[in-house]
């Protein structure tokens, strides 16, 4: 049988947190997993960062109230995880300004080699604005459903759409851009 | 891996409008993110439009290569094991840094303690000497008066001579206790 946030509150109210946390661990670590990579697009570093969130997890079991639904206090503590580590490589970048993208964290980013004369996926995606990028990689990560990335990114299902119409909306101008250059040269 | 490159929709130009009116309906068509009405009438449109199955297919080669350019992600048994170990690791430090705090309490608690009773010590045994002193003088002093005695006296032709040596005694014994009582009640909170 499939566990539930249920089980896990239900394990929490009883005070067994260890029980509790061996429920949580492969119901989220996967999806917290993804959505590390998503920001920090390093699987090395992803995974690091995944074991720093769920041990914040673990040292902050006791005091999860259930103020907020259990997924959603995961992915925000996720989500803190990997703006910290953003902040020790890069301090000065701001991540969820758009306007303030900084070419910067494209070089921190994993990306295909390429020594041919076609453009790689990565690249073009290396040239999305953080938020676009983000939304895309959780997307197609998590085998496009709108519903567990509007999940992970904290953000309204709506909001989730736009982003990754615009993201795949750039990503086609880009294509062009790409291709008439090759062209021309 | 390479991008896209759908050369007809490249030098659409006068298309554009059509393409940028059907452009996020095919993203919905393609996702699956239509209700059967809407994914009928889009197929609809796609059976009759010269433009938009270019569009269509630029979508989905799109789509496919984002597919495949995402990685497979996940974690497994040896995460969760090198995960556990420094999960208990915590837990120990935790339990080592319980045991250190509570230790720390009951040595404050016995340095406490200990300063409590040397104060109590300091104060109370030379009250207590002091007391006894102040007795002592205040017996001679009521003897040297003969307030006692001329007492006694009066008890005893009441009461006759032995009664009257008890109530000489047990009167010097209340103002004694009395007086060290007071003394000591003085001293102990002056320690406090």
């Amino acid at each position: 049988m499939a566990t539930s946030d249920t089980d896990i509150h239900d394990r929490m109210r009883a005070g067994e947190y260890r029980e509790a946390f061996t429920l949580l661990l492969p119901r989220y670590r996967d999806k917290v997993f993804r959505l590390s990579f998503s920001m920090l697009r390093d699987r090395t570093w992803a995974e690091d960062a995944t074991q720093d969130t769920l041990l914040r997890i673990w040292r902050a079991l006791p005091g999860f109230a259930g103020q907020s639904a259990l997924s959603t206090w995961i992915y925000a503590i996720a989500k803190n995880s990997c703006l910290s580590e953003l902040r020790k490589k890069r301090p000065l970048v701001s991540i969820d300004n758009d306007a303030e993208y900084d070419a910067e964290v494209a070089g921190l980013a994993v990306t295909d080699s390429d020594d041919s004369a076609t453009v790689s996926v990565g690249q073009l995606l290396d040239q999305l604005p953080e938020r676009y990028r983000q939304a895309v990689t959780l997307f197609y990560m998590e085998d496009k459903s709108y519903e567990q990335t509007a999940a992970s990114l904290g953000l309204p299902l709506g909001t989730v759409k736009a982003l990754l119409h615009r993201a795949r909306k750039r990503l086609v101008e880009l294509t062009r851009e790409s291709s008439a250059d090759l062209t021309e040269a | 891996m390479s991008a896209p490159t759908n050369s007809k929709l490249t030098d659409m130009g006068p298309n554009e409008a059509h393409v940028l009116a059907w452009n996020d309906r095919l993203q919905e068509w393609l996702d699956g993110d239509l209700s059967d009405a809407d994914r009928c009438a889009v197929d609809a449109h796609l059976a009759t439009c010269s433009i938009c199955p270019d569009q269509l297919a630029e979508l989905r080669e799109l789509d496919t290569l984002l597919s495949a350019a995402a990685p497979r992600l996940s974690l497994d048994a040896a995460f969760d094991a090198r995960l556990m170990l420094e999960v208990d690791a915590f837990d120990h430090q935790q339990r080592v840094r319980l045991r250190q705090k509570l230790e720390q309490e009951r040595q404050q608690q016995l340095q406490s303690l200990s300063r409590h009773w040397k104060q109590s010590l300091a104060f109370v045994i030379p009250g207590v000497v002091a007391a006894a002193a102040l007795i002592f003088a205040l017996v001679a002093s009521l003897d040297h008066s003969g307030l006692s005695r001329s007492l006694a006296a009066e008890s005893a032709g009441e009461l006759g001579h032995n009664a009257a040596l008890y109530v000489q005694a047990a009167f010097i014994a209340l103002i004694g206790g009395g007086i060290g009582l007071t003394v000591a009640r003085w001293l102990s909170s002056a320690a406090d």
